[in-house]
This record gives structure tokens, C-alpha cells and sequence, in this order.
């Protein structure tokens, strides 16, 4: 008995691609339009209906992107596709932005300021070497924020819009505090000295 | 539909729901296709600065869905998979058994598959092009007919009788040997 696995195998034999004998492109969603449509000159269409007998992703991308990319007999989805995709988009921005590690970094970040803050306000004579280590550490974890949101720039993904803004707001809020304290110790000293 | 939006944004508007259907007509749930569906814009995302040619991300979003579709069903395979693990004494066990293909050590054996398998090369590549297409359609993406329908654009009668006189065709040419595949 013939099995389906030998039609399988010899179907694979004659493709192009598997035999390495003829070019091999994935179809566009534009030239899959334009099939579907019938709009491709006779030898395009039959072109592409032979890679598409035999690249199960550009079959897909014409079942499920282009003739029904909302629908079919199977489909149970929603009926607000809008608010679907928007629902699922904040859903994969978290899942990524949990997978960079991003809330974490920032609590991480947020924890050194205030520890600097802390070291700074009791100026006990150890807390100069911790305040070094701090601002080390503070800059790797910042280095590492910027790391990732260059990584979104590049991977096309949407940037937060005030991305930079928040980081140079957060260390110029450190700063001020700092220039703060420095300001009232310095009173207190003169306040001390008359 | 419009040209997709070149932002990695527009590419799961376009794509996102289209990817849930893929794996809703291969029986998954609606929640489980949603969540299979996030895996596929996850690996996509994170491979998106390989993508040498952007207006091919729909197939590659496709093949990314096709990968772990066929990864799914690996590890439901796997965990359906009933019964103790082979024990050290498994292979004296009367149940195994001998190896199934024994025979494939027979060159003789080799040589007969290696003739058949040609003759069925042979008789593939002499059918008319939409006949090969309904067979490739149906045994290698294993399609159903509606589906096979819409991609080539004819009646669903139109695949039942390409694969009927492709299954004829195929007999006569191997001797007789009905496949009893598509």
C-alpha cells in the first residue's frame, strides 16, 4: 500500500526548492493580493499557485491574512476586532517589556536614588565609599534602560514617547535633591559657626 | 487590506488576528490561539533585525506560527503519552516486540523501495500542474478540501475529482497500488 508518507516524500523531490534546482521566494502580501484578486498575468499566477502547493506559510498568509483575515466558518473570534487587537497589543507589550526586565529596572533604579538620597542626608564617614558604589551601579542599570529601549528603536516598535525625557528627569530630580541637601547643610554649618 | 504599517505595532495589527484563526482552525481554543498567538509576536519581535526582506514578514510570521504549532503539538503528544517509562529490563519484554523495519537491513528490500519511490517521482511529475498542486496541498500541508478550494481558486467538486483522477492515475502507473493517502 502506497503510504503518505512516500507521496510526501517524492512531492518534496519534485519542489524546487527542496531539490535546489530552481529559485525560492516567499510571496508578499501585496503578490497574494493580487492572485487572489486574479490580478497576476497567467504565468505569475501559475507561479505562485506552485509555491503555494508547496510553502505551507504562504498558504497560510492567503487562508488567514487574505481571503478571510477577520473570519470563516471555524473563526470564533471576537466581534470588536479593534479593541481585540488593542487588548492583545498592551498584552504583548507587557509580556515583552516583563521579558526585558524594564519595571524591575526601574524599581532598581528608584532604589539607588533613594539610597543615595539616604547616604547623602546621614554623611557618616563609610557612606562616601557607598555612594561611589552606588553611582556605579546606578550607571549600569541606567546603561542597561537605555540598552533596551535602543533595542525597541531598532526592532521598529513604537517608542515610548518621553522614553529620554524620563530618565533625564529622574536624574535631574536626584540632582536637585542633592543640591538641596548640600544647600541646607551648609546653612545649618553657618548657623552653627555664628 | 492596506499595506501593512512598516512599525513593528502595524505588523500585529495586520497579522494578529489572522495568526489566532491559524491556530482556531487547527483546533485549539480561542484563549489557547490567543496565547499561541502572543509566542508567535514574541519570537517574531525577537528576530525581527534578521528579516533581510521587510515585505516578507506576513510568510515569516506565518512560518514562526507554523513552527510552534508543530512544537504544540510535540508536547501535547508528548504528555498524552500514557504509561510507565521503558524500564531497564524493557527490551526482554515479549511486548516490544522486534524493531518494526527490521527488513530495511535487506538491500534487496532498499532497492524495491528506491524503484518505487522513483516510478512515484516519475508519475507525480507527469500529472497536469492544478492535480499536483490538490495533491500537494492535501498530503504535505494536509488541507482540507475547502481550504485546498480557496487557494487554487476552483470548486471544492473540482479538488474531489483532481484528487480522485490523480489517485487512478497513480495506481495505474505504480501496478495497481492504490494509495489510499488524500
Amino acid at each position: 500500500m502506497l503510504e503518505r508518507s512516500d507521496v510526501s516524500q517524492a512531492l518534496r523531490i519534485l519542489d524546487p526548492h527542496e531539490g535546489g534546482t530552481g529559485p525560492f521566494r516567499h510571496c508578499t502580501l501585496v503578490e497574494l493580493e493580487a492572485y487572489h484578486r486574479q490580478l497576476l498575468a497567467e504565468e505569475e499566477h501559475e507561479e505562485v499557485a506552485d509555491h503555494l502547493s508547496l510553502c505551507g506559510s504562504c498558504s497560510a498568509l492567503l487562508l488567514y491574512a487574505v481571503i478571510a483575515p477577520d473570519g470563516g466558518e471555524e473563526a470564533i473570534l471576537g466581534e470588536d476586532a479593534a479593541a481585540e487587537i488593542r487588548g492583545a497589543w498592551h498584552r504583548f507589550r507587557a509580556s515583552l517589556a516583563k521579558g526585558n526586565g524594564s519595571p524591575d529596572l526601574e524599581a532598581e533604579i528608584d532604589r539607588c536614588y533613594e539610597e543615595l538620597l539616604d547616604l547623602t542626608r546621614s554623611r557618616t564617614p563609610e557612606g562616601s565609599d557607598a555612594i561611589d558604589r552606588i553611582f556605579a551601579r546606578l550607571r549600569t542599570l541606567q546603561h542597561r534602560e537605555a540598552a533596551g529601549y535602543r533595542q525597541q528603536f531598532e526592532s521598529n516598535l513604537r517608542m515610548p514617547p518621553n522614553a529620554g525625557a524620563r530618565i533625564i528627569a529622574r536624574a535631574g530630580a536626584l540632582r536637585e535633591k542633592l543640591e538641596d541637601l548640600v544647600a541646607s547643610d551648609l546653612a545649618a554649618q553657618r548657623a552653627g559657626a555664628t | 487590506m492596506t499595506r501593512p504599517d512598516e512599525t513593528f505595532e502595524g505588523i500585529f495589527a495586520t497579522y494578529y488576528r489572522p495568526v489566532v484563526r491559524f491556530f482556531v482552525a487547527r483546533g485549539f481554543s480561542r484563549e489557547d490561539a490567543q496565547d499561541l498567538a502572543q509566542t508567535v509576536f514574541l519570537q517574531v519581535f525577537r528576530g525581527l533585525k534578521d528579516l533581510q526582506d521587510p515585505s516578507l514578514v506576513g510568510a515569516w510570521v506565518f512560518t514562526t506560527a507554523g513552527n510552534i504549532w508543530r512544537n504544540e503539538l510535540r508536547r501535547i503528544q508528548t504528555k498524552k503519552r500514557t504509561g510507565p517509562p521503558p524500564s531497564e529490563n524493557a527490551p526482554s519484554d515479549p511486548s516490544w516486540g522486534e524493531p518494526a523495519d527490521a527488513g530495511d537491513d535487506d538491500p534487496i528490500h532498499d532497492l524495491i523501495a528506491a524503484e518505487r519511490g522513483k516510478l512515484l517521482v516519475e508519475a507525480l511529475a507527469e500529472l497536469p500542474p492544478q492535480m499536483r498542486r490538490c495533491i500537494a496541498l492535501r498530503v504535505q500541508q494536509g488541507l482540507k478540501y475547502r481550504e485546498i478550494a480557496e487557494i487554487l481558486q476552483i470548486s471544492i467538486d473540482t479538488v474531489k475529482s483532481h484528487l480522485n483522477a490523480a489517485k487512478g492515475r497513480l495506481a495505474e502507473r505504480l501496478g495497481g497500488e492504490l494509495p489510499r493517502v488524500f
